[in-house]
């Protein structure tokens, strides 16, 4: 426990190193949602607003920081260095991993506490099922988190070549519907849509805020992440194993 | 206290052959076949030409690689079945700079290490003051270390491998890079540790440092252990002389075995056994052979590594 906690107290001082990047965090989506909330103030506040916003935006949020904090997530160590030492420690790349998803769960509540303080500054209430909305949230990003992980376990396994930030980011915002509803997509994508949790989180987000109850969806969603996260703690295994193997543990 | 049996290692690189073309795949045998026991307390110097092995051992040593084949053993654990209970008795300090992160202070970073060998928040602060202060780091304890200078990293380094106070620790090449204070600021922290009875392997390419700190040498070449023993021995055993290097105005006629070599100004340098310097020197005189400079070297160890490691005093360079 003591390594983890160690680990997600350096993730929140990194922020410290780059303040404006915590100050773009708070601006940047409140910005995005701007035209969204000046058009509810002329034509009144409707249950389209909240849904683009409310779940596209925000979970899209939840998404690219969980992408780049957990997915990614060895970049910045590998670029430091400091893989190597790290791992001269009684701990597992897991570790390290899980460390950055509880660090980006914890920027990301930042961000959406950023955003509902805008939506009060335009003098637009949010009426939200508050508890079901926040918890919803979490469990979506601790699938998403999972979900992440294996990605990393793929990406040390065979670096990452084509597999770019933005073509995940992109893909994986098109397949679970995030500004769309992932019905709509064409069988064979609606088909891998059902394979990701983040689909899942979107849609009994979606209906909650429309008044319905989340049914199976949360089911599918925390029973996804987990498949994920007990596939991506196998292959990091693996990839760990490889890479001490190779020597080529921190390469990237 | 750490055994090596039968240790080898073998990288499989593939070579790059153009943009498209995938290259021919290469073995490289890093290690072949190392055995080795270390003694509790024992400060060990690990010696070897670029390329030998040594940073590949201390790795499979800090269960970070492992070995293609053979077996080691630290404190009596498994390194190879039980790398995480090894890693809580080693404390490592990789080659370079990059082993801590720069963003963070010198407190923060101890703090994180100290945390991931599982201190809690109150014995790591205690523990990273009391390092701090044995490596001269007190007044620095909350700038970033990235506003630190080579040696002062280093010296953090090797506070930060200490944070769970463990008694083996493992140095890749600690002062490589540093000034001769600087040097002389992490020996004082190394000697401190030899007294105190820390079981040391440090790989170095120092020979002052390899005749100064280790009570025991080990050189390997090519993968292979080629000489063992303290600095001492090792510098007998090599039939290292103090030599006495002459420089020369012209060409002598010189006797076999005495090493000559071309100097970019056109002078000539001999490298002659102190023992043989009367003779050679009268030798010289009735040639008539203008004497420039008489040098003593003292560095034994200098000397004894160049010729165990297969390269004498530069013989070849005579012949074209
Ligand atoms: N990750 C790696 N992949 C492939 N080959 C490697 C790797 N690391 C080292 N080697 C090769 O293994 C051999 C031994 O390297 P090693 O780094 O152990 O040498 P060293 O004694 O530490 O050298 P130096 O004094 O230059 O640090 C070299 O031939 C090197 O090219
Ligand atoms: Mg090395």
């Amino acid at each position: 426990m003591r390594p983890l906690l160690a680990l997600v107290s350096k993730e929140l001082l990194d922020l410290r190193a780059y303040p404006l990047d915590l100050l773009s965090y708070a601006i940047s989506p409140a910005l995005v949602v701007t035209p969204y909330l000046l058009l509810a103030r002329l034509f009144g506040f409707d249950a389209g607003l909240v849904d683009s916003v409310a779940v596209g935006l925000l979970l899209w949020y939840w998404l690219s920081t969980l992408l780049g904090g957990v997915g990614l997530g060895l970049e910045e160590e590998m670029e430091e260095g400091v893989v190597e030492t790290l791992l001269a420690h009684p701990i597992s790349v897991l570790t390290l991993l899980v460390a950055k998803a509880l660090g980006t769960v914890l920027l990301n509540l930042y961000i959406t506490g950023a955003m509902v303080a805008w939506f009060f500054a335009f003098g637009i209430p949010l009426l939200l099922p508050w508890p079901a909305f926040i918890g919803l949230v979490l469990l979506t990003g601790a699938g998403i988190s999972g979900f992440m992980l294996a990605l990393a376990a793929l990406m040390l396994l065979y670096k990452r070549t084509f597999f770019t930030y933005d073509l995940i980011q992109a893909s994986l915002g098109a397949l679970s519907g995030v500004a769309m509803p992932a019905r709509l997509l064409p069988r064979p994508l609606w088909i891998i849509s059902r394979a990701l949790p983040l689909s899942y989180g979107i849609e009994s987000v979606r209906r909650v805020l429309a008044g319905g109850g989340v049914g199976a969806d949360i089911g599918l969603l925390v029973g996804l992440g987990l498949v994920y996260f007990l596939v991506g703690r196998k292959l990091l295994t693996v990839a760990e194993r490889r890479m001490r193997a190779a020597g080529t543990t921190g390469e990237f | 206290m750490i055994t090596c049996r039968g240790v080898a290692k073998t990288y499989v690189v593939r070579e790059r052959a153009g943009l498209f073309r995938r290259g021919v795949r290469r073995e490289i045998d890093a290690l072949r076949g190392l055995d080795l026991e270390i003694a509790r307390g024992a400060f060990v110097g690990l010696l070897g030409r670029n390329g030998a092995g040594k940073t590949t051992l201390l790795k499979i040593v800090a269960t970070l690689l492992l070995p293609t084949a053979g077996e080691v053993e630290v404190d009596g654990i498994d390194a190879l079945r039980e790398p995480t209970k090894v890693r809580r008795k080693l404390g490592v300090v990789l080659a370079g700079e990059r082993t801590l992160y720069w963003k963070l202070t010198a407190m923060e970073n101890l703090l994180l290490f100290g945390g991931l060998q599982d201190l809690s928040r109150r014995e790591a602060r205690a523990r990273a003051e009391e390092l701090l202060e044995l490596v001269g780091l007190s007044g620095f304890s909350d700038v970033s270390v990235e506003k630190f200078s080579s040696g002062m990293r280093r010296r953090l380094a090797i506070a930060r491998a200490l944070m769970h106070r463990p008694p083996i620790l493992i140095l890749d090449e600690p002062t490589t890079g540093l000034d001769p204070h600087g040097v002389e600021e992490v020996w004082e922290v190394l000697r401190s540790l030899r007294e105190q009875g820390t079981t040391v392997l440090m790989a170095t390419h120092n020979m002052l440092e390899a005749e100064r700190l280790p009570t025991r040498l080990l050189i390997i070449e090519e993968g292979k252990l080629l000489a063992d023993g303290t600095p001492q021995e090792i510098t007998a055993r090599s039939g290292a002389q103090r030599m006495a290097v002459l420089t020369l105005g012209s060409r002598p006629e010189v006797d076999e075995g005495l090493l000559v070599r071309e100097l970019d100004d056109g002078s000539l340098s001999l490298a002659v056994p102190v023992d043989r310097l009367p003779a050679v020197l009268g030798q010289l005189q009735a040639d008539g052979v203008h004497l420039a400079n008489v040098e003593i070297v003292e560095s034994g160890l200098w000397e004894a590594f160049l010729r165990l490691t297969g390269r004498p005093f530069d013989t070849n360079e005579e012949e074209p």
